[in-house]
């Protein structure tokens, strides 16, 4: 169809949908390879524990009135942290562990909230402003994708190691501790920059939706991260398309693409079960 | 000439104010298939993970292939197949091929290609595997998925292979195939193998030592069946 070349163009010719775009590639790239990690060591609920830690990191930073997303990447880090110190120490827990930062996050959040004099900077954090960020926003996007994205690689085997089998993996010589620790920093960053972009509330679903869909359709580990980051650029892509023409919050259309598509990929794997039987 | 690979002295271990393990000591010889049995809870595991380094030693001292456990640097030479093994590994998304092929370290590289695709059949083959290596690790038996993760450990040509309970979950033709894997590992390639196990039939023909865990003691079992306090 050649109207679709034609709208492309439209969305295009504006240079903060240009940047939007970028930035949300580049997290929609990054955010679903931690995905992986996280839901195969059912952490899944990571994602939102670290986005309520980074909403409130944003109103100390309003509060303090240094720069907000400093803010959030900081709490967010001291949440990531405090997660695998509990998850360590009491690993049937882990569940648990999560649900506290959550709760804490969230506590912390409302608290400051009520000090906070002009709230409109924190709604935009909640459903996000990707098409709104500011110069160091968008080169912390990009280094730190970057990071993950070579992170993956040069840890690949590690990562794939420790989720299938930590004790293993570090009986095999893999320093696991220092692996955690280098991914946890990496899940905090990106959780509290997507949470800035795409939205606090959105965040959980771009690093676990990606993923469940590469799941139905995976064959191996590796095709399941390749098709993590697609799905999740799809969705990206897609959501953003649908907000610019359709007038929707982006962050609400990138989430409803993913769970469209994923019932759509259960039902055709269901049907095709049943041919084969 | 034989050779200890695994000396334990005097090992006591408890989990709290639980004990578990009261001045255990037993020693494993090159090329031994050696059985730990005992009831359950009576401290096997917590046994085979201080060998491993996974537990500290609280007294007494372990050595093995010569070295201290706290200091333990042969990490390639150790093939452990743990307790919980089947369980854990359910659903996850990897084939047989690449999950045979985690211990290697050469994943990306092209040149190296060749020799991992070769080490990883020849594991697969040992454990009559090799036409499975491309299903996923979800769609495998007990059985089958227990041989695999034994595969993975072999990939390394181990020195001495641990394996916790390997026969859990496993109906009787499975043990029996599992038990002519382990009895080729340990003839032909002068294996040492150490199990926990609870299968008392099996136990008899292949296995050349057994220590039984009893009140926090290590028993030796003669294979005429006599009891001997180590
Ligand atoms: N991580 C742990 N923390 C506390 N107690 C434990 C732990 N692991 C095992 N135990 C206890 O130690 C005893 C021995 O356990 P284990 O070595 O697993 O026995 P076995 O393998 O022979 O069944 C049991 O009473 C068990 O409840
Ligand atoms: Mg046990």
């Amino acid at each position: 169809m050649p109207s679709g070349s034609t709208m492309e163009t439209t969305m295009l010719q504006y240079e903060f949908m240009r940047i939007a775009l970028i930035v949300g590639i580049l997290l929609a790239i990054a955010v679903p390879i931690i995905g992986v990690t996280v839901v195969l060591k059912r952490l899944s609920m990571i994602g939102d524990a670290l986005s309520h830690a980074s909403m409130a990191g944003i109103l100390v930073g309003l509060l303090l009135n240094f720069n907000p997303i400093l803010g959030a990447m900081l709490i967010s880090l001291i949440a990531a942290l405090s997660i695998e110190f509990i998850r360590k120490r009491f690993e049937r827990y882990a569940e648990l562990s999560i649900a506290i930062i959550t709760s804490a996050g969230l506590g912390l959040a409302a608290v400051l909230l009520g000090f906070v004099s002009n709230a409109t900077n924190f709604n935009s954090f909640l459903f996000g402003s990707i098409v709104s960020i500011t110069t160091f926003e968008f080169i912390m996007v990009i280094v730190v994708t970057f990071m993950i994205i070579g992170v993956a690689l040069i840890l690949y085997r590690s990562l794939f190691f420790m989720a299938f089998d930590e004790e293993a993996a570090k009986l095999s010589g893999i320093k696991t501790g220092w692996i955690n620790l280098i991914f946890t920093i990496l899940t905090a960053l990106v959780v509290s920059l997507a949470s800035r972009t795409v939205g606090a509330l959105i965040v959980s679903s771009l690093m676990v939706i990606p993923v469940t869909c590469s799941l139905v359709v995976g064959r191996s580990y590796l095709q399941v991260v390749l098709y993590s980051a697609l799905f999740g650029v799809f969705f990206m892509i897609a959501g953003l398309m649908l907000s610019f023409y359709q007038g929707v919050k982006s962050g609400g259309s990138i989430v409803m693409v993913g769970i469209v598509t994923l019932v759509v990929l259960m039902v055709i794997k269901g049907v095709m079960k049943r041919i084969k039987a | 000439m034989e050779k200890t690979v695994i000396d334990v002295r005097d090992v006591s271990f408890s989990y709290g104010n639980n004990l578990v393990l009261d001045k255990v000591s037993l020693q494993v010889m090159k090329g031994d298939f050696f059985a730990i049995t005992g009831a359950n809870g009576s401290g096997k595991s917590t046994l085979i993970r201080l060998i491993l380094g996974l537990l500290k030693t609280q007294s007494g001292s372990i050595t093995v292939l010569g070295e201290a456990v706290a200091s333990f640097s042969q990490h390639a030479q150790l093939g452990y197949v743990a307790q919980k093994g089947l369980s854990h590994s359910f659903g996850f998304p990897a084939s047989v091929y690449e999950v045979v092929g985690l211990p290697l370290k050469t994943v990306f590289s092209a040149s190296k290609r060749q020799a991992r695709h070769q080490k990883i059949m020849a594991a697969l083959a040992q454990v009559n595997m090799q036409d499975f290596s491309k299903r996923m690790i979800s769609e495998l038996s007990g059985g089958q998925l227990q041989r695999v993760l034994i595969a993975r450990e072999l990939i390394l040509n181990p020195k001495i292979l641990f394996l916790d309970e390997p026969t859990n979950g496993l109906d009787s033709p499975m043990i029996h195939e599992l038990f002519e894997i382990l009895h080729t590992l340990n003839r032909k390639n002068q294996m040492t193998v150490l199990l926990i196990t609870h299968s008392d039939e099996q136990l008899r023909e292949n296995i050349t030592h057994t220590i039984l865990i009893e009140d926090h003691h290590a028993v030796r079992i003669d294979h005429g069946d006599n009891h001997v306090a180590v």
